[in-house]
């Protein structure tokens, strides 16, 4: 065989076009990236008061419709500070979040007291059972690194962009989903769009309707539509502000099928009246 | 103002406009690598994204970006083999598997030669689609897989003495072995 023949018949190797979602990915990235080190296809659920992973993925957010993702802080307040004007909580909510093991057996990873204003759940407080130092770590965490996200966020991040990002956060229903995966120290915060007015409280597939704890609420499931997206399933009550009751959070397997890793349950409301 | 400066500073522009120029052969480059559309679509996102960490190694003093791009596709798919052999005691196998949809869009020659790349000791491959796919001067390619040029001339020549053999019996005008 000669080179001109090779050359014919390597050229009968042809590649698939690139896929159009291809250019939204490397933009929604540089939104989210700005430096981060990202894994591609899969968003990680990274703990809520790291700056630039939270900032990142709520810019994300603008970009991708219809995907679920972290909450900035500096765009919600998503603790009561120190400096915060006084409040009325109309309401509190008990939570237990509960994690899953590969081999199914759980444990109890923190209990919360919370509440939610304007569809943005608030904690009033946490602790982590069994672990008096991480509920000391993770309430501290809790009470500062808001401020330092904040201040982060202005020095480095384009003003434009904070805008954007606060504007969709405004918009958005956000919930606390748990303790990052490793210590539990770090809080997690997912924004997901609203519904359309009259049309329950996030925007999604519905797929079921449950009274909890004699509250009403919608299921909505919601995944990012990646290859390996893990699931979210969210129950919020409309007549607690959007509260999410419930929330459980799925990742999918090799074969399609969906594990439950994590499980955010409400074991009490108690109203202020 | 130089487009990758303009992209670390935030005009997403410019990142866009690198993207337009540069995606589609990074693209051909990692599908050809890694035999799948969805590690060349991770690996050429991942490889614009590199391009804006502040550890980013490019200095446009030293290489084109184009250059640069090329070897970050390189490296970022000699990562996704690594991470696939270490996924699969069958790792090249299984990685080159395809989809029945994919392998029947495929013609059978096509399917062959894509064998007969895949099976190339790795720098004869990435020589190989470097110089023959992309028509990438070698002095280009030396700089991208950072090797003398004479070893890139003489990988590049293994590679196609090899293929020649290999892929003999496809040689046009030839009776196919049955």
């Amino acid at each position: 065989m000669n080179d001109t023949e090779l050359d014919k018949i390597l050229n009968s190797w042809s590649v698939p076009p690139a896929p159009p979602s291809l250019r939204e990915r490397v933009r929604a990235g540089f939104a989210a990236g700005l430096g981060q080190e990202t894994s591609p296809g899969v968003l990680r659920w990274t703990g809520a008061f790291v700056p630039s992973a939270r900032t990142s993925l709520v810019a994300a957010a603008i970009l991708s419709v219809g995907a679920f993702l972290l909450v900035v802080t500096l765009a919600l307040p998503q603790t009561l500070g120190l400096g915060s004007p006084p409040v009325r909580i109309p309401y509190t909510v008990d939570s237990e979040f509960v994690r899953y093991a590969e081999d199914g057996s759980s444990s109890i990873e923190m209990y919360s007291t919370s509440y939610s204003l304007n569809g943005h759940e608030i904690l009033l407080s946490r602790s982590l059972p069994g672990n008096l130092l991480g509920t000391a770590i993770g309430r501290t965490l809790d009470a500062t690194l808001p401020y330092v996200s904040r201040l982060m966020s202005r020095l480095t991040v384009d003003a434009a962009l904070l805008e954007k990002v606060r504007r969709a956060a405004a918009q958005a229903v956000t919930v606390i989903t748990g303790g990052d995966e490793k210590t539990g120290l770090l809080l997690a915060h997912y924004g997901f769009a609203r519904a359309a007015p009259g049309a329950g409280c996030l925007a999604g597939p519905i797929v079921g309707r449950e009274t909890i704890l004699n509250y009403p609420t919608v299921a909505v499931q919601r995944d990012d539509g990646g290859p390996q997206s893990p699931r979210m399933t969210l129950w919020t009550a409309p007549d607690l502000g959007c509260f999410a009751l419930r929330i459980t959070i799925e990742e999918k397997r090799p074969d399609g099928t969906f594990r439950l890793v994590s499980r955010k349950q409400a074991l009490k409301v108690t109203m202020n009246r | 103002m130089d487009l990758v400066k303009a992209a670390r500073r935030g005009r997403e522009h410019a990142l866009l406009q690198l993207f337009d120029e540069h995606h589609l052969p990074l693209f051909r480059f990692a599908y050809r690598l890694t035999g799948s559309v969805a590690d060349a679509e991770d690996i050429v996102q991942e490889c614009f994204l590199t391009l804006l960490r502040p550890e980013c190694s490019y200095d446009p003093g030293r290489t084109s970006v184009r250059t640069y791009l090329f070897g970050v596709v390189r490296n970022q798919s000699l990562k996704q083999r690594r991470k696939s052999d270490s996924a699969s005691q069958n790792g090249l196998d299984a990685r080159h598997e395809r989809s029945p949809e994919s392998q029947a869009l495929r013609t059978e020659l096509e399917e062959v030669v894509a064998r007969a790349v895949t099976q190339l000791p790795e720098t004869q491959r990435e020589v190989l689609i470097l110089a023959h796919f992309e028509q990438m001067p070698l002095a280009e390619i030396a700089r991208v897989m950072a090797l003398e040029l004479g070893a890139v001339k003489s990988r590049l020549q293994r590679a196609r003495a090899s293929l020649k053999e290999t892929l003999a019996e496809y040689a046009p005008g030839l009776e196919r072995k049955r």
